[in-house]
């Protein structure tokens, strides 16, 4: 049953379906993404999926020249680190931009939306 | 601590396209033997650090493999993995061995075989070392995870580009000095700042090449070193630490939790204190790696890491000398041989063999060996 399974593969297939879905935990309301076995706040198991907002701030980021054989013809790309408006911290594409204008477009802590990828890939887009 | 140093050997690191890992490891090996002054008889067990032969050279088993062709056949032989802190944990695994009471002396050895796959396959092959299923996945490098945290770090206290290049200006010359270093060249600040981008800020001289090399060490029970040799090199410290393998589910991505953990429990059980360091052979896989070493280390406040660097406190002849052998980044990074070379160059350092690039009266060094973007951190302590 999909209600019931919270596990890794749900989480990225939700993903690779356009939808950014947590748990939230039932003993205390954590939110966690990408799931774990138990909550990292009071340790219950029990969870549901929750929608999430899509909001997000930027925390750091890096514009990857070199990259690894599948990502070939990418390049250059943005791979940042993102905090959740819930909490949860996640790695993911920066899109929706001139890379070239990096420096001018990207700042720390900005603000980012979740962005459907159609390749499937964990992606954010600046809110300007 | 009682476990000694007594013999260590190491090969050129490089592109070296004759030799295979086995061939490596046995000819490190067999300098440490006659370093050691010791018959291979007398070699109880053998511990390889390796990160991934299996993925560079489709090559897994290798504990017994490099054990055979170092003419150690029959001893029990084990390979350690911890990505690019395999080298270390070999050499904590051979030290617990011996402490353990079960043997007198052991070989610990490290080897890595990288340049036979184009620079994208090292590129993939590395990046399981860090998170695959929500970093790798997403098209994240291994030089992109440590770039976030140098960025995180530039946006934290100021560190600039400048700074960064200032370590590979300072390891190009100190590698310039090692004749067993991969890069004998000295390069200034605008070469260094001037390269090709990998992972923005991060470009080509932030970063460690792709090496192939290895390095052993034999131990002994400190009580029979000096039977072996006039010059044991006494480990008075192993720590280790770990964190979450991801870098995003960090609590800091300004240091590495593990490193500061491991360092903690390194000067507590060796007794000593960070001022009392003479030198330390620290992991720095690129640039931003060795400011935040000096600062998880003790060595520098957090911040003062890229200042001190770039005004030459660790210099060969600065404070405390940081990565006299050229570090990473100019002696190589044959990735699973790493923390054991780190351990060979310290030795030497504190035998006061190190020639050119000798620190003065070397007493107490460190190594610092970090595996993925700081999940695994090893730390040892060594006097002479």
């Amino acid at each position: 049953m999909e209600a019931d399974d919270f596990s890794i593969k749900r989480f990225l297939k939700y993903i690779s379906e356009g939808k950014l879905k947590g748990l939230k935990c039932a003993g205390c309301g954590n939110i966690i993404a990408p799931p774990r076995l138990k909550c990292s706040v009071c340790g219950s198991s029990e969870f549901k999926w929750v929608d999430l907002s899509g909001k997000a701030h930027l925390l750091t980021y890096t514009i990857i020249h070199v990259p690894p054989k599948r990502f070939t013809g990418e390049t250059p790309y943005v791979v940042g680190i993102v905090q959740l408006e819930e909490g949860p911290r996640l790695e993911a594409r920066i899109t929706g931009f001139d890379v070239n204008q990096h420096v001018q477009i990207l700042k720390t802590g900005m603000d980012l939306i979740f962005e459907p990828s159609p390749a499937g890939i964990l992606s954010f887009k600046p809110l300007i | 601590m009682k476990v000694a140093v007594i013999g260590v050997g190491i090969t050129k690191f490089g592109k070296l396209e004759n030799k295979t890992s086995r061939e490596l490891f046995a000819e490190a090996v067999e300098y440490a033997i006659k370093d050691a002054d010791i018959s291979p008889k007398e070699v109880e067990s053998v511990y390889v650090g390796n990160f991934t032969a299996d993925l560079f050279e489709h090559q897994g088993h290798i504990g017994p493999l490099m054990a055979d062709y170092a003419g150690l056949k029959g001893l029990p032989a084990t390979r350690f993995e911890s990505a690019c802190a395999s080298g270390a944990a070999a050499l904590r695994h051979g030290i617990l061995s011996i402490l353990s009471g079960l043997y007198d002396i052991v070989l610990v050895g490290g080897v890595e075989k990288m340049t036979d796959l184009p620079t994208s396959e090292v590129t993939d092959a590395l990046s399981i070392a860090a998170d695959n299923l929500f970093e790798a996945s997403i098209g994240a490098t291994f030089p992109g995870e440590y770039a976030m945290i140098a960025k995180a770090h530039m946006d934290a206290y100021g560190t600039t580009r400048e700074q960064l290049a200032s370590v590979a200006v300072k390891n190009h010359h100190n590698g310039f000095l090692n004749p067993k270093a991969h890069f004998q060249k000295e390069i200034d600040l605008d070469k260094a700042l001037n390269a090709p981008m990998i992972a923005w800020p991060l470009g080509l001289y932030d970063c460690s090449p792709i090496s192939d090399g290895a390095a052993a060490l034999i131990l002994a029970r400190e009580d029979i070193a000096r039977k072996y040799t006039d010059t044991p090199v006494y480990i008075i410290a192993s720590a280790q630490a770990s964190d979450t393998v991801s870098l995003f589910e960090r609590e800091s991505l300004t240091s590495l939790k593990a490193a500061k953990i491991a360092a903690r429990k390194a000067y507590e059980m060796a007794g000593v204190t960070a001022k009392q360091i003479n030198l330390a052979e620290v992991h720095d896989c690129f640039t931003i790696a060795e400011i935040i070493a000096t600062e998880d280390l003790g060595f520098f406040k957090p911040g003062e890491g890229g200042p001190a660097v770039e005004q030459g406190l660790t210099q060969i002849d600065g404070d405390i000398a940081i990565n006299p052998s050229g570090g990473l980044k100019a002696k190589g990074h044959p990735v699973g041989c790493t923390g054991v070379a780190q351990a060979v160059e310290v030795s030497i350092q504190l035998r006061g063999e190190a020639g050119k690039r000798q620190v003065s009266g070397a007493e107490i060094g460190l190594t610092h060996n970090i595996g993925g973007s700081g999940a695994t951190a090893i730390i040892h302590i060594f006097r002479r």
